[in-house]
């Protein structure tokens, strides 16, 4: 059995140490990360242990005061209460964007790249001016209100906007995007002759979609997860402007440790429990990722 | 062949339908303005070894992409033991495809790829380990299963894909140019693997190929598919002996390709002349008295050369104008006298032999059962 030698193409090669000239070319981006971030996550690490001073100065010290708060049934509830709702957003995005992206990895070539320019196309827009846009569609005497009060479909004005409703909306609005391109990309690269393999050999196309696609296409499942659930915990401005305030997410508290209430230490702890909750899902991902 | 390795399912002849596995009849299937199968009829034997033989484009994977169900006909029908399965889909027919690429699952190991079918027919887990392990036995690859497929070589690849559709137990297992991907050598000893399988599970094979030396290693039977039509199905040394056609002539084998003005028909022998001074007999069968031109196809190692006419019969005369060294053979060009040019080749039987040079005067013979027809108009 460890007599077989490997001669397929596509095998994994053998990693070479880089050269010289390998770690000059790595130099900026070493630079980079070590500037932005490595050195402002421990300066963030260190605040976290710090106090905050009467005229919300740091003072060092070291406690672990902002952490039993951080901890706290107040905060621990916004936490949980942005997972859940950064979870959903990410749920619908899994579920809008798969379609899509499949439908346009399938289509013709030439209506490929067209399909492609439509989702980035939004991108063209300053995000603040789409996320208003989205109020006067939403908001009680807005266009979406208006339309369905004439449909008869609704008889009192729509009360969406202002509610966690609203909020995953705009989530769900501001992250597609991130979810179709990554699947899209490991869709394309998905061979024809795979699905027809296990059509072949008796499955269905909802068993062959659950063994065969959704298994091979799960790279780019994962990455769209990451970069939608991950910034969708974060996100401040979109519950603020479409939750009214209403619905604080942990964005919004560390924002206003960090702005309004200028309690830099607290804001850091905040921040590093966030951070320490990014690891964990990527962990959990790449573990699924490595099983499949 | 028999049901002692599990894999033979009562598959010869047992269920009623005429001891025919699969059939086509009158199929035609277009794409837009293009006909790629043009009312094809189609009767695979039970537990044979069929081919399909013919260029790229002429068709043939559109046949068994219609025998698989991946397409399904615009006209006519397709029977699977019997029974109407036109429009029932591939998960549902009882056949298995070996994909050109292969189409392994990456995501599963060999074992996973193996007991992928059996899975999704529900055979329970202890059945299907059995079976996984006898297929990767069959061909040679056990202990590998729980290796990835992307660790495997391609022509462990390929056997993998053959595994994976023969643990199924199909009514016909269908190969689209299984071997096309693979080295010389290696295609070669699968050519030989490929038929030993076959002969041992008893299973109805239809291969699809446009390499003729593939078609005649293997096959029991050939059918030369060319412009969406079926030009002559029968066994390979009967399609090389007596061509139906002038382009099965030409794909199966080398064949000399020449019009012959006919002189006269009597008793089943007709005479024509194939150039100024060469006149051949040969059979004339089914060739009517006012037919004017035959186009008639004469394999290259069928003509006989001498020095002299002495002795030969409807020798006519030419000069070697070009020479082939072969190793085994020589091939030779040969212009007859009005300029019309023939191909032969001469066996390299022994050393002592005066070989034949560039220039020389010969005098070519062959016999009338070796000049087939293959048109006449």
């Amino acid at each position: 059995m460890s007599t077989i030698s490997i001669t397929a193409s596509g095998g994994s090669q053998a990693r070479r140490a880089p050269g010289l000239m390998g770690w000059l070319l790595l130099m900026p981006m070493v630079l980079w990360l070590a500037a932005f971030v490595v050195i402002p996550t421990l300066i963030l690490l260190v605040y976290s242990f710090c106090e905050r001073g009467s005229f919300g100065e740091v003072v060092y010290s070291f406690t672990w005061e902002n952490y039993v708060r951080a901890l706290d049934w107040r905060y621990l509830k916004i936490l949980l209460m942005s997972v859940w709702y950064a979870a959903l957003t990410t749920a619908f995005c899994i579920v809008i964007g798969y379609p899509v992206a499949w439908f346009i990895a399938r289509a013709d070539v030439r209506l490929r790249s067209k399909l492609l320019l439509l989702i980035m196309l939004p991108f063209w827009i300053s995000f603040l001016l789409r996320t208003y846009a989205w109020i006067s569609l939403l908001k009680a005497e807005g266009v979406v209100s208006a339309f369905l009060q004439s449909a008869s479909l609704i008889t009192e004005p729509l009360s969406i906007l202002y509610t966690p409703t609203a909020v995953i909306i705009g989530l769900v609005y501001a992250y597609l995007p991130f979810m179709i391109l990554p699947i899209y990309s490991s869709a394309e690269k998905l061979d024809e002759s795979v699905i027809e393999a296990s059509q072949d050999l008796g499955a269905g196309a909802i068993r062959t979609f659950f063994k065969v696609i959704l298994p091979l296409t799960w790279p780019g499942v994962s990455a769209g997860v990451l970069l939608v659930f991950v910034p969708a915990i974060g996100m401040f401005a979109i519950t603020d402007l479409m939750g009214g305030a209403r619905v604080p997410m942990v964005g919004n508290v560390i924002q206003a440790q960090f702005g309004a209430a200028r309690n830099w230490p607290f804001g850091a702890a905040l921040g590093i429990c966030f951070l320490i909750i990014f690891v964990a899902v990527y962990a959990l991902l790449r573990e699924r990722e490595s099983k499949a | 062949m028999s049901g002692s390795n599990g894999y033979s399912n009562g598959t010869n002849g047992s269920h009623g339908s005429n001891g025919f596995a699969m059939e086509l009849r009158g199929v035609t299937k277009r794409y837009g303005s293009v006909t790629a199968v043009d009312g094809v009829n189609l009767q695979i034997r039970d537990g044979e070894f069929l081919t399909l033989l013919g260029p790229s484009g002429c068709g043939k994977t559109t046949i068994l992409r219609l025998l698989s169900g991946f397409e399904v006909p615009d006209e006519g029908s397709v029977v699977l033991a019997g029974n109407d399965v036109s429009h029932v889909p591939p998960h549902r027919r009882d056949v298995n495809q070996v994909f050109q690429s292969y189409a392994l699952f990456p995501h599963l190991t060999v074992e996973g790829n193996v007991g992928f079918g059996l899975r999704m027919r529900s055979v329970d887990s202890a059945e299907i380990r059995t079976r996984v392990k006898q297929a990767l036995e069959l061909v040679a690859l056990d202990g590998l299963g729980g290796r990835r497929t992307s660790e495997l070589s391609g022509g462990q690849r390929q056997r993998v894909a053959l595994a994976r559709a023969i643990v199924c137990r199909p009514k016909v297992l269908l190969l689209d140019e299984p071997l096309s991907a693979l080295d010389a050598k290696l295609r070669e000893m699968m050519q030989i693997e490929l038929k030993r399988i076959q002969q041992r599970l008893g299973i109805t094979f239809v291969f699809v190929t446009h390499d003729q030396e593939e078609a005649l290693t293997m096959s029991d039977r050939i059918a030369v598919v060319n412009k969406g039509r079926i030009e002559q199905i029968d066994s390979a040394d009967e399609i090389y002996e007596h061509p139906a056609t002038a382009f099965a002539a030409d794909f199966v084998g080398a064949a000399n390709l020449v019009r012959g003005e006919v002189l006269s028909v009597r008793n089943g022998q007709c005479e024509a002349r194939i150039g100024e001074g060469a006149v051949v007999l040969f059979r004339g069968d089914g060739i009517a008295e006012n037919c004017a031109d035959v186009l008639l196809s004469i394999r290259p190692e069928k003509i006989h050369l001498s020095d002299s006419s002495e002795g030969l019969m409807g020798a006519f005369p030419g000069a070697i104008e070009d020479v082939i060294f072969r190793g085994a053979f020589a091939e030779l060009r040969i212009i007859l006298e009005g300029g019309s040019g023939l191909r032969a080749s001469v066996a390299n039987a022994s050393a002592h032999r005066r070989s034949w040079r560039k220039g020389d005067r010969v005098w070519c013979s062959v016999h009338h059962d070796d000049i087939v027809v293959v048109d006449r108009s």
